[in-house]
Order: structure tokens, then C-alpha cells, then sequence
């Protein structure tokens, strides 16, 4: 049981505070509720390139990291398709350094044109390294829109193209700043060695005359049903074929969320599931195979992705999948759902020993409507039963909702 | 509402007192050494067998890392689906790795499973079956994780930099081929287990929320295997760096180029390892590193660059790390030049030095934070035949060392002339 408080600023910025006396540290984690899927189809990658923005100094502050590494801090930050998170620790008796420095970017950033110059050219880099000179780097650039025709999930948060990076301009990084960077638009959780009445004062003085801001609340276009099955062939100099395919899944406060959750788990998370078993151990046909959910606010994606053994066709490897997934449905154990429900729970319990693993969680629930969820979701998911993952399999896992990606190993 | 000073810094307290935890020290299994981490507050236990199994142990550098990864692959009464599904339905993992000095596997198991959670993990590394069906399948995933590995420039510059620093039949510069894959059989494995997955050939660490229940467990019913009449040992090797500095490894179609700019190093039982330590972190130890304001903030050459001071247990090497557009490869490779030379012309001002420091001790501080990070910490100094009084000895060093001392140290062990350089991508 993870127990916080809560309130909230008149400004609107709501604050949670988990005490953890067993650390000589404290966790500070601000959450944005603006991610790549708040972007204009214009002007993707901007949520990711704004999070690198915001360590390039604020308005009365020049430097972001050196005034905290000064005072033995460190931190980080990530952006997804759904939020913008900034995370750091350090020594509890100096949390106030990073009110101070927390609080002045939000209220503004020092705008200055060599910190945009440099950061385009830093994420044109990153970019670079992760998505284009990586053997398969370019697989979540192809699959996104391959899935969504309409959601902006079409792209990912490094942005569509590059282009649109190296062309932001100054007035189109303020306005996005002032759009969605307030405090009514945020969540913060402060974690570790602390009292409650003292982050309260705290975040009075330093976020309490930050001025709420009007948030830009375009309706972000839904995707529709799929009912077709979606393909496209790449071609590319890696060393063996693979093969994507992703299954349209519910958004994740619908019910059968934690389902699709839970069979990703079954089929291809390590080796007792029965991609592994089937498809690796017993048939070799694929070097290695598993599934996975992108954990996405909305409509979301359950991936299975493999590597194909020489000699087998993309043909033979993509049926083989589905006559697990068709003999799965028809002989799914309790042993083996209970065996998944019982490392789900393990697994949260070893992360909760780090202190900001547990705010960035707090806050993440906090934003999908109810911190609480922390303790309350993982009941959900010891009721699920057999009867449920039978019919989430036959409703989701249909191949009419499917879009397959063949990457083809060709020499050059 | 009282109106504040935004750019005023607070006030800040320095870290002056740190609690370094000390492991218990006990012994299982007649004489195998157990070292004790108790502290947490959730219901998880780590135990860390470790083995002096690593490569340098073996005739051919994969033989140890394949030893090491069968153990997940059934034992002489599990097969390796019964293993794998048993330790998943208590919910604990197995993590298994081994490097250039030591073997190890750890167990992550909730403290209400682990006598059962035990009893697995002991049969796995005691009696693993060396399967010929399990092991063609695990070489057959590891060859093509090699294969994409060997499209990446980083992991064509870091092989380079081994062989050009210890020397290609150096058991820390070899480097893994592919025909290795194809020699390995099971009796190989076999008796490379025999030969150093032994009792006199071990310790163990467990760390957690460790009930006496636990302790009594362990006591009972942990247990490592007794070959008689092996030999553990290795021979230590003189390294042999390359005559020829500049090295390069073209690949063509490469939109980035990896750069490691290095040389073999003191290691961490050389007095002058921690100073080394401080050098390192102002030139490329973290965020605010001088590489990283240089090459990242300043000119946006790349995402990422660093440096780093490792040890190993015979030797140490340094070397700076970076990815950067091939448009910029030569003048990143000036600037890290130009950073080095810095540091051996100047010395450092006080205002960044105080920074660093601070910087280092609040990571000091986070390295013993939570049960499972101290018990990394311990095999930080363990591995190299030191204790709890290095941990001191870093805080004192870290707190007194002067300028004029850092600066004396990038001059014995910095100079460009001395480096290596590694370049794998495209000028």
C-alpha cells in the first residue's frame, strides 16, 4: 500500500506527497499532460524537442542542471505520445532548490535563439542516432502510420520528419510553451524523506503566484475502427527478416484494457510464454519472438514482433503466429493466467523500491483521473479470469484489426 | 503572499555525513562467504551468487557467457519450460551475466516465496543439463543479436578499442567472432562449469528485507556444488596496446560515426584511482560535463557524449564515448582533444570544482540508496579486494582534492600523444 496526500493550488496545480523515511533522498517528478499527440500534423516533435527546451535556462534562472548538481542533485526527463515528464532526486534537507528551480520553468523559459539552434541540431542527432543508424531503427516510424490513419499516435514523438524540427521558430515555441506549460496543466509529486505540511509551504512560495494559463485543448481526432488488414514491405540492409504485427487494443481506462494486458503477457513475455515455447523451442522457426502493449492513453497497440530463422518465409511465419494465437484461445490454463497475474504484482513490488519510480507512477495515475489507482489496479487484475482472456482474444485479436509490417533483409 | 527572489538560489546544505551500510558477514555451505544487506521496507529479497567464471577464465571468449546463459535452460530434472514456468508462477526473476572477470546469477523473489524461489535457483546452478537442443536454440538467438550488433558503430568502435588497448590475444582485448559460435559444444560448457561454478570458488550477497526465517533458509538449504582437484585459476597476461594510435572501421553507408578516444588506465586499487574518478566526472561524468556542454550544448555535434574511468580487475582503461553526424566526426574529434588538453593546461576553477564535487557526492549518496543499490555498492569495492574504508577514503579525497592536483593528474595520465583514437562509421 502506497499512501500520499493531496491538494491542489488555486492556480490548479495539484501536488501529491508520498513520505518515504527510509531514503536521505526525495524525489521530485512534474508531470505535463502534453504529449506528441497534442501536436499538429504540421508540426510534429514538438512536445519531445520542447522537453529538451526546458533545461536550455529559464527567466530568471540561466542554467537549469549546474544550480542542482551544485547542490548534489540530478535529474532527467521523457516524453511519450501521451505527457511530458520531468524527474529529478536529491539530498532531502535541499528539496527547496528544486521548487525554485522547478516553479521558474514553468512560470517562463529564457526563450533564447542559441539554445533553439542548438537543441534542433541536438534532436537532429537523436534522431540520427536512435531512428536512422540503428539496424530496425526505423520500425516505429513505419508502423505508427501504418495502424493510425487519423490519430496523431500516426507519428512518433521524435517527430514524422526531421524537417520539422530544424524548422521551428521562436514564435511557435512560445506558443506552445504558453499553450500547454501551466500549472493547471500539471502534476506534481514530490517522494521520499518529507512532511507534508512542509511541501505545502513550499509549494505555495515558489508555485503559488505562477498565474494559471488558458490550456489549448484542441479534440485530438479518434481513431475509427479497423477492419481491414493493413501490410507494407520494407526493404533493408539488416541481417535477417522480422515481422511486426500490431492488434488495435481499448484505451487504457476501458475495462478490457488490463485483458489485452494480460494476454501480451501470456503469448510473449519470456520463456515460458507460448510464443517462446511454441515458436522458438519447439518449431525454431523464429529466433525470437515476443508481445507487448505501448500502454497508451487511447485506442492502443498490442505488438508481437520476431525475428524470422533463415529459409522461413514471411508466409510460413505469419500463419504459425496465428495457429498459436488460435490454439492458445481454445486451451488457455488458470495455471498459466494465475503464473502471469503473480509476476505482474511481483514486478510492481521491486519497482516500488525505488522512490521516483513510485512518483512518476503517482503521477501518471493521477493523471489518468486517480492516483490511487497505484493500489487499486492490480486488484483488478487478480479477478481477471479465463472466461474474459477468451473472449478479449476472439474480439482483438482478429487479423481484419491487424497491421503487419515485413522487414525484409535484402544485401547491399 | 511574500514576494521572493527568483533568482537568488536558495540555500543548500552540503551532504557531510553518509550512511556507508556495512555487510554482515557470515558463512553458508561450511565455507562459502556470505555477505548480509538488510534494509527495505517491501517484501523483496536479491541474492547474487558470484563465480571467478568470467572470460578470462576460458580458452574461447564465449564459452564463459554461454556457460553462464544454459543455466536457464533446464537442470538434470527440469526441463528448461518447467524451469522457466516455476519461477515465474512465484514471480521471480533470474538474471544471469557474465563479463571479462566474474560470472553471476541473482535471484529477485518476493521473501514469502523464497524458500521455494531457492530451491529452483540452487538446482539451476548446481545441476544445469547442457542440453543440445536448448543450447543450438540459444546460439542460434545469440548469432543473430551478434549479427545486428555488428551493424551498430558503437559496437564496432568499442571492439576496436579493446583489441587496441589490451591487445587482440589479451583475455580483455579479444573480442567474440562469429566461427566462435560454431565450435562451442556442451561438454565444453560442461566442464567449464565443473571447473568454476564450485564452493571454494564463490560468494554470495543478499540483500532485501532479510528475516531471520531467510537467514535460516539460506543456512539450511543453500548449497554449491564441492568438485574436487579443480583448478580455478588463470594466468595473468601482460596487455599489449597496439604500436599504430589512429584506427579506422569504415562503414559506409553510416549517418553517424562512433568516436572512443582512450588508452589502458590505473585500475581502482591505485592510489591515484579516485582523483582519476574527479578528473573524469569534470571532463565527461555527467551532465554538466565539460564534453557535454562542449559537443552537446554548445555546438549540437551529438546526443550524447561522456567519458569514463573503468576498472577491471587486472587493469583499468579510459576512454571517451560519443555518436555524432559524420559531417561533424573530425571536429568532434578536436574538440575532445581540445577538452583533454584543458584539463592538462588549466586548472579547474573553483566555482566548477565545487560543483563537481557536490555532484559526486549526492551520487555517492543515491549509489547506497535502497537495499539493492547497496549491495551493488558493496561489489563496487568487493571485486577488487577492498571494503567499507575505500568508500571512505573516496569521501575524504572527494571533499580535500585541490586544483592543482587534479591538474597534475591529467598530466601524467591524460596526454593526447598517449591516447588511442577510434573512429568506426564515416569522415
Amino acid at each position: 500500500m502506497i499512501e500520499f496526500d493531496k491538494f491542489t493550488l488555486d492556480n490548479g496545480l495539484q501536488v501529491i506527497v508520498h513520505k518515504d523515511i527510509t531514503t536521505p533522498l526525495v524525489a521530485v517528478n512534474i508531470l505535463y499532460k502534453v504529449g506528441a499527440r497534442n501536436e499538429s500534423l504540421d508540426r510534429t516533435g514538438f512536445a519531445h524537442l520542447f522537453e529538451h527546451l526546458m533545461f536550455g535556462g529559464s527567466v530568471n534562472i540561466p542554467s537549469y542542471d549546474e544550480p542542482l548538481q551544485l547542490v548534489g542533485g540530478e535529474n532527467n526527463a521523457f516524453t511519450t505520445n501521451d505527457l511530458t515528464n520531468y524527474h529529478l532526486t536529491l539530498p532531502a534537507n535541499n528539496i527547496e532548490t528544486a521548487f525554485w528551480l522547478e516553479s521558474d520553468r514553468m512560470l517562463s523559459l529564457a526563450f533564447t535563439e542559441k539554445s533553439l539552434e542548438v537543441q534542433r541540431n541536438v534532436v537532429t542527432e537523436e534522431f540520427r542516432q536512435r531512428y536512422l543508424n540503428q539496424p530496425y531503427g526505423d520500425v516505429w516510424l513505419e508502423l505508427r502510420p501504418l495502424a493510425y490513419k487519423v490519430h496523431p499516435y500516426q507519428w512518433a514523438t521524435i517527430g514524422k520528419s526531421i524537417e520539422h524540427i530544424t524548422g521551428a521558430t521562436m514564435q511557435e515555441v512560445k506558443d506552445f510553451f504558453f499553450s500547454y506549460y501551466a500549472p493547471n496543466n500539471a502534476i506534481m509529486v514530490v517522494a521520499g524523506n518529507v512532511e507534508t505540511e512542509n511541501v505545502k509551504l513550499l509549494a505555495d512560495k515558489w508555485f503559488g503566484n505562477i498565474p494559471n494559463r488558458n490550456i489549448l485543448n484542441n479534440v485530438i481526432p479518434q481513431e475509427p475502427e479497423q477492419n481491414e488488414t493493413r501490410r507494407l514491405l520494407l526493404e533493408r540492409d539488416v541481417p535477417m527478416d522480422a515481422i511486426y504485427i500490431a492488434f488495435k487494443m481499448p484505451e487504457k481506462l476501458h475495462n478490457d484494457y488490463k485483458l489485452l494486458d494480460i494476454i501480451s503477457d501470456l503469448l510473449g513475455n519470456g520463456k515460458s510464454s507460448r510464443f517462446f515455447q511454441k515458436l522458438v523451442m519447439e518449431s525454431k522457426l523464429f529466433g525470437d519472438v515476443e508481445c507487448y502493449i505501448t500502454g497508451s492513453v487511447d485506442v492502443g497497440l498490442l505488438i508481437i514482433e520476431g525475428r524470422i530463422n533463415e529459409g522461413v518465409s514471411f508466409e510460413v511465419a505469419e500463419n504459425a503466429i496465428f495457429e498459436v494465437i488460435n490454439d492458445f484461445l481454445l486451451n488457455v490454463s488458470e495455471t498459466e493466467l494465475q503464473r502471469v497475474i503473480n509476476k505482474a504484482e511481483a514486478t510492481l513490488t521491486y519497482s516500488y523500491i525505488d522512490v521516483l519510480n513510485k512518483a512518476t507512477s503517482l503521477a501518471f495515475y493521477e493523471m489518468l483521473g486517480d492516483a490511487n489507482l497505484i493500489n487499486t489496479e492490480i486488484i483488478e487484475y487478480q479477478k481477471v479470469t479465463v472466461a474474459e482472456i477468451k473472449s478479449s482474444i476472439t474480439k482483438y485479436l482478429k487479423i481484419e484489426h491487424a497491421s503487419i509490417l515485413q522487414y525484409k533483409s535484402i544485401k547491399n | 503572499m511574500e514576494t521572493i527572489n527568483r533568482s537568488k538560489a536558495p540555500d543548500y546544505k552540503l551532504i557531510d555525513k553518509i550512511n556507508i551500510s556495512k555487510p554482515e558477514i557470515l558463512k553458508i555451505n561450511n565455507n562459502i562467504p556470505l555477505f548480509v544487506l538488510n534494509s527495505g521496507t517491501e517484501d523483496v529479497v536479491r541474492l547474487e551468487i558470484v563465480f571467478n567464471a568470467g572470460s578470462k577464465y576460458s580458452e574461447s571468449p564465449l564459452i564463459s557467457s554461454v556457460t553462464n546463459a544454459m543455466l536457464y535452460e533446464g537442470t538434470k530434472t527440469l526441463s528448461s519450460k518447467e524451469l522457466s514456468e516455476k519461477i515465474d508462477f512465484f514471480g521471480a526473476y533470474v538474471m544471469l551475466n557474465a563479463d571479462r572477470d566474474y560470472a553471476q546469477a541473482t535471484l529477485y523473489s518476493l521473501g514469502k516465496h523464497f524458500a521455494k524461489t531457492l530451491e529452483l535457483f540452487t538446482d539451476l546452478i548446481n545441476n544445469p543439463s547442457f542440453a543440445e537442443h536448448e543450447l543450438n536454440i540459444l546460439l542460434e538467438n545469440k548469432v543473430q543479436k551478434y549479427k545486428i550488433d555488428e551493424q551498430k558503430v558503437k559496437t564496432l568502435s568499442a571492439k576496436k578499442f579493446n583489441e587496441v588497448v589490451f591487445g587482440k590475444k589479451h583475455y580483455y582485448g579479444r573480442n567474440i567472432q562469429l566461427p566462435h559460435f560454431g565450435l562451442i559444444n556442451s561438454q565444453q560448457l560442461n566442464d567449464f562449469h565443473t571447473r568454476l561454478y564450485n564452493k571454494n570458488n564463490c560468494k554470495v550477497i543478499i540483500s532485501g528485507k532479510i528475516t531471520d526465517n531467510i537467514l535460516k533458509e539460506l543456512q539450511n538449504n543453500f548449497m554449491i556444488n564441492d568438485f574436487e582437484n579443480v583448478s580455478n585459476s588463470y594466468v595473468l597476461q601482460n596487455i599489449s596496446p597496439s604500436t599504430q594510435k589512429k584506427h579506422f572501421v569504415e562503414k559506409a553507408d553510416a549517418v553517424q560515426s562512433s568516436i572512443r578516444i582512450g588508452k589502458p588506465m590505473v585500475n581502482k586499487n591505485h592510489d591515484d584511482f579516485i582523483g582519476l574518478q574527479i578528473l573524469n566526472t569534470i571532463l565527461g561524468g555527467y551532465f554538466g560535463s565539460r564534453l557535454m556542454s562542449n559537443l552537446r550544448e554548445d555546438k549540437g555535434y551529438t546526443y550524447g557524449v561522456g567519458s569514463v574511468v573503468a576498472s577491471l580487475v587486472d587493469y583499468g582503461f579510459f576512454t571517451t564515448v560519443c555518436e555524432v553526424g559524420s559531417d561533424y566526426t573530425k571536429s568532434a574529434i578536436t574538440e575532445i582533444y581540445k577538452e583533454i588538453q584543458r584539463l592538462i593546461d588549466e586548472p579547474v576553477g573553483l566555482d566548477e570544482l565545487e560543483r563537481v564535487k557536490n555532484y559526486m557526492l549526492g551520487d555517492f549518496l543515491r549509489s547506497f540508496d535502497g537495499p539493492f543499490a547497496q549491495a551493488e555498492a558493496f561489489r563496487s569495492v568487493n571485486d577488487f579486494n577492498l571494503d567499507e574504508k575505500y568508500f571512505e577514503k573516496f569521501l575524504e579525497i572527494v571533499k580535500t582534492i585541490t586544483p592543482n592536483k587534479i591538474q597534475q593528474l591529467a598530466v601524467k595520465y591524460l596526454q593526447p600523444h598517449s591516447m588511442y583514437e577510434i573512429v568506426a562509421g564515416k569522415y
